[in-house]
């Protein structure tokens, strides 16, 4: 709980429920002189300022936190999950804009192109087609009546925007298969490359295609091969540029490839960082979104948590003495 | 602070203040206060763009000027016990900047209305999905600021659940900006929710984005009375543990008349979706809140739903805000003695005091109030005061404790640290 509060942490099923800080209502913890302190609590209101939302996502420059109120949410009464199959990543990304304009809110909408489906078919045979573009999970949840109608709703518009097949999971063993393929593919990249970086930008969702395109222009331009699995829906995209770090000219492209990718999330609206966080690896692109002022605010808030700068020092936000030169990638694992 | 010019908002100041802006914005930009800004400021600025309201911030950080961002000025007229020298109204900056609806997000001047936001989105058949009183009166800025929320907080979240970016101008004329204009985003440090409720203490909300919802296919509202309140809050629960309402509604006897009923108290529910989910979620709700249910359809769930939205209890002399665990809500509201309006599912409701003797009566009976709130593990705030009962009456704000008030008064100096931002009516008097 610590670690998704930290880092306000998302997943697949943000599109229609929110990140963690939609979730928390209170926090118990020690600030970095020692005290300990109680910030919101459970009552869904805030008394004063809002120092919950201060400290969630502020990976952990505002102090430890120990203990978390949340609030929770009611499981949904069914689901219907589909996987569609499409010949290109464009008509997948064509029709998960078309589905948000149709007014549908899925759980979920996660998309996987051609290099992960082969990982993942490769590593756990879980009968995803190998020749496809690019698929799509898409998660319907609520109330089991009306189901059948909106399952319809989806299936026409996914069908109009050039899916070649969309398949309905029967079961929840069905359901089950379809989540784990999309959950593993981070291990079964393991199988492409010694190593992968993954990227964590986030760009407005109808400029999916051209974050696609631009992505594939970056794979070519440093011969790096680049897979992508990602939270469609919220226009988060998780490339992973696959490399050897044996290869310290490879490590170098793939540092450059990330970065290039994130100034292009940038440049298309979008931002660094939808869920991983900005830490020591992206915080010299941070200047990139925001002013020296914006920065300079950002630094007074953490400050009022951490006015001797103890907690988790030299991460999010750039200062002079912080110069960390990024000499590997980050190896992380996205979910 | 207390080096902030205590006598500023006398006449003659007022007066001085209103000549020094005028130079420095041009004429024609400064206005005595009209109606209910009367009580709450001195005199009144119409920036036309953040440069502007930068000068002023740095022309009221300079000369130690108590000012504040205003929308129609409500909030601050019924909780300021004394007038802010100046208000700075966001009227000439309302523009939508940028509406996305493929996107679901909007960029907004602060001085815009909800109620025109929503009428750009409506449009495309969405919407802000947030419901405070009087959309027509509510600047973004003023919703933001007051984080104000409606009967659709259920089912749609608060502010902060929809405010993914915002640029403010704060100490030093500086403008700052956070998040952005994408629904899932973790760079930076959480501005939004720091400006969200912060009652204007820490700079002026210029600009605000927004995510979005698509309006309902189809809706409906159900009302039924019952004979007391304890019946009407288990029904309520009963409702709320079965579907996914969209509002969930308890009012007390007072408010019964208003929907057909008088001396009753009444349990509301709206809920949404295709026809299929909609005819299942009716005969849910029937079979839970029994024979005597009026059923709300088509054209007429607007109008209702603004009725519910808007309801007031007229000449109230104390109106709060009380926030508990949900399950304790009724019992909480049984012991107050006061007319309200519960959002049963959210654990929230707004308190209403018909009438009280004066200043010490009504800090005694606020008292008990949060005693009370106090132990359904929640607290409560003053949102109206009657004008005669604020010299002597209670504090608008609840406590909180003593490291979460070193916090916020850090946040406070750190922020506007020669105390001229709404100063002295916040929490803790900040």
């Amino acid at each position: 709980m610590g670690g998704n509060v930290a880092e306000n942490s998302g997943g697949p099923h943000t599109l229609k429920y929110g990140v963690t800080t939609n979730h928390v209502l209170g926090l118990e913890m020690v600030l970095p002189d020692g005290e300990i302190v109680e910030v919101g609590g459970p009552a869904e209101e805030v008394c004063g300022f809002d120092l919950v939302g201060a400290v969630v996502g502020s990976e952990g420059t505002t102090g430890i936190v120990t203990r978390a109120v949340l609030k929770l949410t009611r499981e949904p009464q069914t689901h219907r999950t589909f996987l569609a199959v499409f010949a290109d990543v464009d008509g997948a990304t064509r029709a998960v804009s078309a589905i948000i304009a149709a007014g549908v809110i899925p759980g979920a909408i996660e998309m996987m192109d051609q290099l992960i489906i082969e990982a993942v078919e490769a590593a756990f045979h879980v009968g995803l087609p190998r020749d496809a573009g690019a698929v799509l999970i898409i998660e319907l949840d609520g109330l089991g009546a009306g189901m059948d109608q909106r399952a319809e709703q989806v299936r026409t518009i996914v069908a109009a925007s050039g899916a070649r097949e969309v398949r309905v999971a029967r079961d929840e063993a069905e359901r089950a298969a379809l989540w784990k393929a999309r959950k593993r593919a981070f291990g079964a990249v393991g199988r492409l490359a010694p190593n992968y970086a993954t990227q964590d930008g986030v760009v407005p969702r109808t400029r999916l295609p051209q974050i696609l395109r631009e992505i594939a222009a970056v794979s070519a331009r440093y011969q790096l091969r680049i897979g992508n699995v990602f939270h469609a829906g919220d226009g988060n995209i998780h490339p992973i540029v696959l490399y050897d770090e044996r290869d310290p000219d490879q490590v170098q492209r793939a540092i450059d490839a990330g970065r290039d990718i994130l100034k292009a999330c940038v440049a298309m609206g979008g931002s660094l960082s939808g869920e991983h966080g900005i830490g020591a690896e992206k915080m010299h692109e941070m200047p990139l979104l925001f002013s020296p002022d914006d920065m300079r605010v950002m630094s007074d808030l953490r400050l009022v948590f951490d006015p001797a700068g103890r907690s988790n020092p030299n991460k999010v936000i750039p200062t002079p003495g912080s110069c960390v030169e990024v000499s590997a990638p980050r190896r992380q694992v996205a979910i | 602070m207390s080096e902030v010019k205590a006598a500023s908002a006398s006449s003659n100041a007022s007066d001085k203040i209103a000549r020094d802006f005028e130079s420095l914005l041009g004429p024609g930009r400064v206005r005595q206060p009209r109606d209910r800004e009367a009580s709450a400021l001195g005199a009144v600025l119409e920036p036309e763009n953040k440069d502007e309201i930068c000068e002023i911030v740095r022309k009221c950080e300079a000369d130690l000027i108590p000012m504040v961002a205003v929308g129609a000025a409500r909030t601050l007229s019924q909780i300021r016990t004394r007038p802010v020298a100046l208000g700075v109204s966001l009227a000439r900056m309302r523009e939508v900047i940028a509406y996305e609806p493929e996107d679901m997000t909007v960029v907004a001047q602060a001085g815009l209305t909800l109620e025109e936001l929503n009428k750009r989105t409506g449009q495309r058949r969405q919407r802000l999905p947030l419901d405070p009183p009087r959309p027509d009166l509510t600047t973004l800025g003023a919703m933001v600021g007051a984080a104000k929320a409606g009967p659709l907080r259920l089912s749609e979240g608060r502010v902060r659940d929809l405010l993914i970016g915002l640029e403010f101008v704060g100490h030093g004329g500086r403008v700052a900006r956070g998040g952005g204009r994408v629904v899932k985003n973790v760079a930076g440090y959480d501005l939004m929710k720091l400006m969200t409720g912060s009652f204007g203490t820490l700079g002026i909300i210029t600009e605000t984005v927004f995510k979005i919802r698509p309006l309902p296919e189809i809706e409906e509202l159900a009302i039924a009375p019952f004979d007391a309140a304890e019946h009407a809050f288990k029904a309520a629960a009963a409702l709320h543990e079965r579907l996914p309402l969209l509002h969930l509604e308890v009012l007390s006897a007072a408010f019964g008349q208003q929907f057909g009923h008088p001396s009753s108290w009444i349990t509301m529910a709206a809920f949404a979706g295709n026809q299929a989910e909609v005819d299942y979620q009716r005969s849910v709700v029937a079979e839970e809140l029994g024979g005597k249910i009026a059923l709300i359809t088509g054209g007429r769930v607007a109008e209702t739903s603004a009725q519910l939205r808007d309801l007031e209890l007229e000449g109230a002399a104390i109106e709060a805000y009380l926030a508990v665990l949900p399950a304790q809500l009724g019992r909480c509201l049984a012991s107050f003695g006061a007319e309200y309006i519960a959002h049963a599912g959210c654990g929230v409701a707004r308190v209403f005091m018909p009438a009280v003797e004066g200043a010490s009566e009504a800090s005694r009976t606020v008292a008990s109030w949060r005693e009370k709130a106090h132990q359904a593990r929640g607290h409560l705030r003053v949102t109206v005061l009657a004008a005669q009962l604020r010299d002597g009456g209670p504090a608008f704000f609840d406590q909180v404790n003593e490291g979460a008030m070193r916090l916020m008064a850090r946040a406070k100096k750190s922020f506007d640290p020669a105390g001229i931002f709404n100063p002295g009516c916040f929490v803790g008097g900040l």
